[in-house]
């Protein structure tokens, strides 16, 4: 049985029936929007590994009590979202901001990672991508986490998930945009402009 | 709602087929939108959804599904052994001991009592008490 092409709620009903390669199947499903969820919150890889290993096994021990096969998603997105939130509560901490590097002096050569050459268009995008990312990182952290959220939910599903009005996220996602925007025109203009092409 | 407002929905395709076509004739004249839309197609491209290590993945199996317990290491056969070897013992000890059974305090024997016993108990005790002897 090929396990990718099964639904989550199938791999939760064949979990339940002892078939362990069916949790791994979730994890593996999971895994990149997970960290990336929590990288983004926590802003720290090894507080994300950790986390995100804290989850899974979180998501082990109670997913044979899970009922509600057709809402896996967001059950295990809530429950990682409820692991950073204590996460920070033991550290005291409500948002450690991204590291300043759009205000660094800032070179192409400090985006390649081992100083080697590399193409200059690679470089210039990893130039945009940091440039984006930092501004994403400058929003309040509610944006920041709607903004990851959005690359693996519907806005109705982030509005269940979360029980707000679907024109409540909308208004917070427009805002973020326009922040982004603003943030972008200062920081870096000419990755402004090539949008805006 | 405003209907800038729901261009997110637009550009993720989370609207329906009709009021798709009723964003995009909007989309046509709206300057704000069109910037907005333009921002949302970049941002798109440029933010990456990163694979946790691959020791954080290892980890979560060796500590969930490849996990293993005290009775992986032992054959099932041993312990279904042991098991029916402590109740034959158990059994053993509960039927065979020698041991005196504890009465249960809470029963007593309530069975009549005529007057004259009372009477020669009355006299036994009231002759003790004469004598001091024990008959
Ligand atoms: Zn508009």
């Amino acid at each position: 049985m090929n396990m990718k092409q099964l639904k989550d709620a199938q791999l939760v009903v064949l979990f339940k029936n002892g078939d362990a390669k069916a949790f791994e199947e979730l994890v593996l499903r999971y895994q990149a929007h997970i960290y990336t969820y929590i990288l983004s919150l926590t802003k720290n890889p090894d507080s994300a590994s950790d986390l995100t290993q804290d989850l899974f096994i979180k998501v082990y021990k109670n997913l044979s009590k899970y009922n509600e096969e057709n809402k896996l998603k967001n059950w295990i997105f809530t429950l990682a979202r409820n692991i950073v939130m204590d996460h920070f509560r033991k550290h005291n901490k409500r948002f450690i901001p991204l590291e300043n590097t759009a205000e660094d002096e800032f070179s192409i050569i400090n985006i390649l990672p081992d100083g080697s050459p590399k193409p200059l268009e690679t470089a210039i995008e990893n130039y945009k991508k940091e440039m984006v990312n930092s501004a994403i990182g400058k929003l309040s952290q509610d944006e920041q986490e709607l903004i990851h959220l959005k690359d693996s939910f519907t806005f109705q599903e982030i509005a269940d998930m979360q029980k707000k009005p679907i024109g409540t996220l909308l208004s917070k996602f427009n805002r973020s945009l326009k922040k982004i925007r603003k943030i972008l025109s200062e920081t870096a203009p000419e990755v402004c402009d090539e949008y805006m092409q | 709602m405003n209907i800038c407002n729901k261009l997110p929905l637009f550009f993720y395709n989370e609207m329906s087929k009709e009021d798709g076509e009723k964003f995009r004739q909007h989309l046509k004249d709206c300057k704000n939108c069109q910037c907005s839309f333009a921002m949302l197609d970049f941002l798109q491209n440029k933010q990456e959804v990163q694979s946790a290590p691959l020791n954080v993945i290892q980890d979560i199996f060796n500590k969930t599904t490849r996990r293993r317990f005290f009775h992986a290491y032992v054959k099932t056969w041993k312990i279904g052994f042991a098991v029916a070897a402590s109740l034959f013992v158990g059994f053993f000890v509960m039927f065979y001991s020698d041991e005196p059974q504890i009465p249960d305090t809470y029963s007593y024997d309530i069975s009549p009592i005529s007057y004259d016993d009372i009477a020669q108990i009355d006299m036994t005790i009231s002759e003790i008490e004469y004598t001091g002897n024990i008959i």
